[in-house]
């Protein structure tokens, strides 16, 4: 059966789109920037917001929640989106936040309007921002507010 | 109520002699039109639009009359009163602002402004995307996965640069993908659905940082990012166009309508004089979607490169002095970050705890992503690193352009030459390989220690007898190197039907065959690969003599140099069967293959089966 399995979906370009992904209605609803229910609704077809996975084991465990990173409003990101950018990137930012550089660190720092000085400040204070595995968004955004002077 | 009722009529009057002219002018037959549509045309026919839902139609026959779907249009547009529900039911919108793109394509065919009432959730779609440009991107193949063994492209919407500093942030932008929904459980099912089209295909939107993080960190897949040079009127009507296909399904098919192909088909909807689908095979490779529009003058603007997390751990431990590379294949052992850093330099401790870094991310990216495992080793690492504090450098890549998408000879292979008996007999051989790519083709564009084939078959014609020589269903054979990092087997799987001579079989020796193997391959100098295997075979004929089915199993050892436009590969087979007649099968095959230029090679070819020995030579063709 495997072998059917696997024989088969060889013939694939890629592989499914994961029903069980997160569809349209993103964890804030409405009230966030991002691509959420507000555009598409809840339901399956169309165009839907899915946790991308190609093999369904990586299910929105792994990759968390969807959003955007839209520009809401006059060119701040809301708390929404810089919380979901920072949840679903948290391997890649941890590495930058270490090394005071990278894409990804470089990315939030467009988000929250600072620029490379608070790359500094994220290095000194990494083991207090990233506690457990998790980055607290709160402390991260607190810690910005020093960016916009 | 005067002013109303002239605005009614002179509305009326546009309408009338806007359809008029459409009739005239035979707009239905605008190859813009029928792309808008998706109207798919056999032997230059229309036949049926490809959207697979009744309320991407405004006409009920509009699927198959692009005339009639234009003049209901033109109506609804004008009256601006028709409402349609969303699939969900829970939105309602005029029809302007679900069929956006046939607006903007109609006012400028026309020149007639079309009434613009607000469309609140088109508006919320193009501010959220801000599309300014678009970039077509290529995801590496990646043999664990066999849904993806292909590869796998995307197409990502990219915004303009920020306000803030005018930099361009990539991870900002949006990935548009097409994918089959899976309609069942059950695979049988689910891929017969699949094969035969009958399986729904949505598009979906996700911020492209899920697509980085996915294919580059999470299955350590290349993303190969080719920018477009469509212009801003163009990327609007693609974005449009998009909106409009948002809630309806096509069928997604395997071989031909599949990820690359609708995305492709969005992109001709812009530019009435790009022919991309035209120039795709009947089975549509992604690779080979890559090289379609990179053919086109002037469309691919620039090329780049997003590494995954091998290559980025491949890159940042080449580039440490060797006392320093010798920590990090002892940290790879003893996974101790103390060891690791101590006695060492500020500036050394940036480079191998950095290192260390991307060599965990690389080998266990599961433990990462989901917080378990080596990720309390990684947490260390991370602690020790954040203490030293220092900038890091960017990390310089070196690219890896001999395995760009763009440039690799095509995934179709046509093969003429003879087949010679050891009895002094000869045959005129023909073969056709469908996809993709073997061990002894040229390497330039493809993952350069695998083979993977679908639909590789050969003939050979004889005054007498004309016979099927092999037919090679599916077959992957994944060399993966050992290293101080890499421990991970090699493997390999068929599905074949072959003809052989060795089996003192009543006419011609058909098998079908299943067969498998799992080995350790070390790369004993740049493109010199040795492996050694465990095989095992399973093949059943009715004709062999004694039994009809001989299942074995038995070592084999195989050797492999490719390197620019030679490469050669051998391998020695012993195989002892447990069910069966012959009991004992030796089996020793040896190849050579010149590409002196990359849609052109000649290959030459012998295997000794059991003291049965045939020669090939062949000249092929890749297109």
């Amino acid at each position: 059966m495997k072998l059917v399995i696997a024989f088969l979906s060889v013939l694939a370009c890629v592989g499914t789109a994961n029903a069980t992904g997160i569809k349209g209605a993103g964890s804030y609803g409405t009230a966030g920037c991002g691509l959420g229910s507000m555009v598409f609704g809840n339901e399956a077809g169309g165009i839907q917001i899915l946790a991308a996975t190609t093999n369904g084991t990586v299910g929105s465990q792994t990759f968390g929640i969807t959003s955007g990173t839209s520009n809401c409003g006059n060119g701040a990101f809301a708390k929404a989106e810089v919380n979901s950018f920072i949840q679903s990137n948290t391997a890649s930012l941890e590495n930058d936040v270490v090394r005071g550089q990278g894409e990804t660190l470089s990315t939030l720092n467009n988000m929250l309007g600072c620029d490379s000085q608070f790359s500094g400040v994220l290095q000194q204070n990494y083991k207090n921002v990233f506690t457990n595995g998790a980055a607290n968004t709160d402390k991260i955004v607190a810690l910005s507010q020093s960016c916009r002077g | 109520m005067s002013l109303t009722l002239v605005g009614l009529s002179s509305r009326a009057q546009d309408f009338n002699s806007v359809v008029q002219r459409a009739r005239n002018e035979r707009w239905a037959e605008d190859i813009q039109w029928l792309r808008l549509l998706q109207y798919q045309s056999d032997f230059y026919i229309i036949t049926k639009s490809q959207a697979g839902s009744d309320k991407f139609f405004l006409d009920p026959k509009g699927s198959n009359h692009p005339d009639l779907e234009l003049y209901a249009t033109i109506r609804d547009l004008s009256a601006n009163t028709r409402t349609i529900k969303s699939r969900d039911g829970k939105f309602t919108d005029v029809v302007s602002c679900i069929f956006p793109a046939r607006k903007m394509w109609l006012e400028k065919k026309s020149g007639v402004k079309f009434p613009t009432p607000p469309c609140d959730r088109y508006d919320r779609f193009k501010e959220i995307l801000q599309a300014k440009s678009l970039t077509y991107v290529f995801s590496s193949y990646y043999l664990n996965n066999p849904s993806s063994a292909f590869g796998h492209t995307f197409l990502r919407i990219n915004k303009g640069p920020s306000a803030r500093d005018g930099e361009r942030y990539d991870l900002e932008d949006y990935g548009i993908g097409y994918a089959a929904l899976p309609v069942s459980s059950n695979p049988i099912v689910y891929s017969v659905l699949g094969i035969s089209g009958l399986t729904p295909g949505v598009f979906d939107i996700n911020p492209y940082y899920f697509k980085v993080r996915e294919y580059n960190d999470f299955e350590s897949r290349d993303l190969w990012e080719y920018d477009l040079g469509f212009n801003p009127e163009e990327v609007d009507l693609i974005v449009a166009f998009f909106w409009e296909v948002s809630d309806v399904n096509f069928n997604y098919h395997y071989f031909s309508q599949n990820c690359s192909y609708r995305i492709l088909a969005a992109l001709e909807v812009a530019r009435p004089s790009l022919h991309l689908i035209d120039d795709l095979k009947l089975h549509v490779m992604p690779g080979d979607t890559v090289q379609t529009l990179y053919r086109v003058p002037g469309l691919v603007t620039k090329i780049h490169y997003r590494p995954s997390a091998r290559m980025t751990f491949r890159n940042r431990f080449e580039q440490l002095p060797d006392d320093l590379k010798e920590r990090i294949q002892k940290f790879a052992v003893d996974e101790s970050p103390s060891n690791l850093i101590q006695n060492l330099s500020s500036s050394q401790k940036v480079g191998v705890l950095d290192t260390a870094m991307d060599e965990i991310d690389f080998l266990y990216p599961k433990d990462i992503a989901g917080k378990t495992g080596k990720y309390s080793l990684k947490k260390e690492v991370l602690i020790d690193r954040a203490e030293v504090g220092v900038t890091s450098l960017p990390l310089e890549m070196k690219i890896p352009w001999s395995e760009a998408p763009h440039d690799a000879h095509g995934s179709r292979r046509l093969g003429a030459g003879i087949r010679h008996w050891q009895n002094d007999d000869t045959a005129t051989l023909v073969s056709m390989k469908f996809a993709l790519h073997d061990l002894l083709d040229e390497k330039w564009g493809y993952p350069p220690t695998a083979q993977i084939t679908m639909g590789d078959f050969a003939l050979s014609f004889r005054p007498h007898q004309s016979s099927i020589e092999k037919a090679i269903f599916f077959e992957v054979i994944s060399l993966a190197p050992l290293d101080d990092f890499m421990k991970s087997p090699s493997w390999r799987l068929k599905i074949s039907n072959e003809r052989g001579y060795e089996n003192n079989c009543i006419g011609l020796c058909h098998w079908t065959e299943l067969s498998g193997g799992i080995g350790l391959t070390k790369t004993l100098v740049r493109s010199l690969d040795v492996s050694l295997w465990l095989r095992a075979n399973s093949e059943y004929n009715v004709d062999f003599s004694n039994e009809a089915l001989r299942i074995g199993a038995g070592p084999a050892a195989m050797l492999r140099w490719n390197h620019g436009i030679f490469s050669l590969l051998g391998e020695s087979y012993y195989r002892y069967d447990y069910k069966g007649a012959a009991k004992e099968f030796r089996q020793n095959s040896i190849g050579a293959q010149l590409t002196p230029q990359k849609s052109w090679a000649l290959r030459a070819s012998a295997q000794d089966s059991n003291s049965q020995t045939i020669f090939d030579t062949q000249l092929f063709y890749y297109y």
